[in-house]
């Protein structure tokens, strides 16, 4: 028997331990092992240590599924989720089906018709971003004025302003690129956060 | 005789999951559990830190579970996280573990391991307490690259295909590195696995 073929069977063995052998290989292994003692002893050996290994492993702490439920957080996925959809849709459906309710029941309404009624919420719909979009000019132009005013129309304290909020970018960029690493599943990162919320 | 129903595929769990059977995230911890915290206790050698790690690796993977792909293998992914959080708390400990690599140096902690025993008498205990302390140092004597597959084959309970999808190995490679690693198990194991 050459050195090589029986160093072979001697690699099967382990994977003969780990059922990694075909059907084939596994009757070529046996006949080989009816005359080669070595192999069997090494056989022996390998089913040995795998016996210690399966013996060293340890028990889970009872209760340990449990604590891991109720330290479930909630999770973005779960607004994201197709119920939260189902929740959100079948709420603007019953707007909408109020609104149109409301307008077929007033006399007054000049266009009775379930158009006329979807026009009146989407009047109602743009009044609301109208009223919205002007409270925020409004909050961004009174800011403006402070920062202007803070600043005083200097140089050097707008220098200074604009290297605080390229530094504030940078920071925020940083951070934003950490999270996305955290919890990405393909680059399986897991770094860093402790996710523990319950104990 | 009743016929049992098969058991859900992880990706099958994972869907009723998201789609709002939280509870079934349990079935999930149920499966993996045991071998998620037995590799983490042969990286971290600490029972109670493994339990920890492994609970903050199942948050961690439910927080992004709408992003698992059910191509790949579930347990790959459980365990990358595993790997990656395990590789993040040796180095936080660093300063009291010298080195993963080099084992029993400076600042290392002795602890001992216990196995079940069917022989009642003390020295029945202490050959167990013997023989669980030799695989850990037996384990932690080797390399780096064999002990991380021989834990993740024998802890883990991954297969060929997973560890090589885990480590992105070739598989010929896992199964040459399990085959040396263990062989040196089994030299340094010597003295336990004739008797």
């Amino acid at each position: 028997m050459s050195g090589e073929h029986h160093d072979t069977f001697l690699e099967w063995l382990y994977l003969e331990a780990d059922g990694g052998l075909t059907s084939g290989e596994k009757s070529r292994l046996e006949s080989h092992l009816r005359g080669c003692a070595e192999c069997r002893e090494e056989r022996a050996a390998i089913a040995a240590l795998s016996r210690r290994l399966e013996a060293s492993r340890v028990a889970v702490r009872r209760g340990f599924r449990r604590e891991v439920m109720l330290s479930l957080p909630a999770s973005g996925w779960e607004s994201r989720s197709p119920r939260s959809w189902a929740a959100a849709a079948a709420l603007l459906a019953a707007l909408l089906g109020g609104a149109v309710a409301v307008s077929y029941a007033t006399p007054s309404a000049a266009d009775p018709t379930v158009w006329g009624a979807l026009g009146a919420v989407l009047d109602l719909f743009r009044a609301s971003l109208l009223a919205g979009g002007g409270l925020l000019t409004a909050s961004w132009q009174s800011l403006g004025a402070a920062i202007e005013s803070a600043l005083g129309g200097s140089a050097w304290n707008l220098g200074a302003f604009a290297v605080l909020v390229l530094g504030l970018d940078v920071l925020f960029l940083r951070l934003l690129i950490r999270a996305s690493r955290r919890t990405a599943p393909g680059a399986a990162n897991g770094r860093g956060s402790r996710g523990r919320t319950a104990r | 005789m009743t016929k049992e129903s098969p058991q859900p595929t992880d990706a099958e769990l994972i869907a009723a999951v998201l789609k709002g059977r939280k509870e079934l995230f349990g079935e999930i911890v149920e499966r993996y559990q045991g071998r998620l915290v037995n590799y983490l206790f042969r990286l971290l050698r600490d029972l109670a830190e493994a339990h920890d790690l492994a609970q903050d690796v199942f948050l961690k993977v439910y927080q992004a579970l709408d992003r698992y792909d059910p191509r790949y293998k579930f347990s790959t992914w459980l365990f990358r996280v595993a790997q990656n959080a395990a590789i993040d708390q040796i180095r936080r400990r660093r300063l009291r573990f010298a080195s993963i690599d080099r084992p029993g140096t400076e600042g290392d902690e002795e602890r001992t391991w216990e196995f079940p025993s069917s022989d009642p008498s003390p020295y029945g205990d202490l050959r167990n307490r013997e023989r669980g302390d030799a695989i850990q140092r037996a384990v932690d004597a080797l390399p780096w690259e064999y002990r991380e597959l021989i834990v993740l084959r024998h802890y883990g309970e991954l297969s060929y295909e997973e560890i090589a999808g885990l480590k992105q190995m070739p598989l010929g490679t896992v199964k040459n590195k399990l085959f040396r690693g263990r062989q040196m198990l089994k030299k340094t194991l010597l003295d336990f696995v004739g008797d």
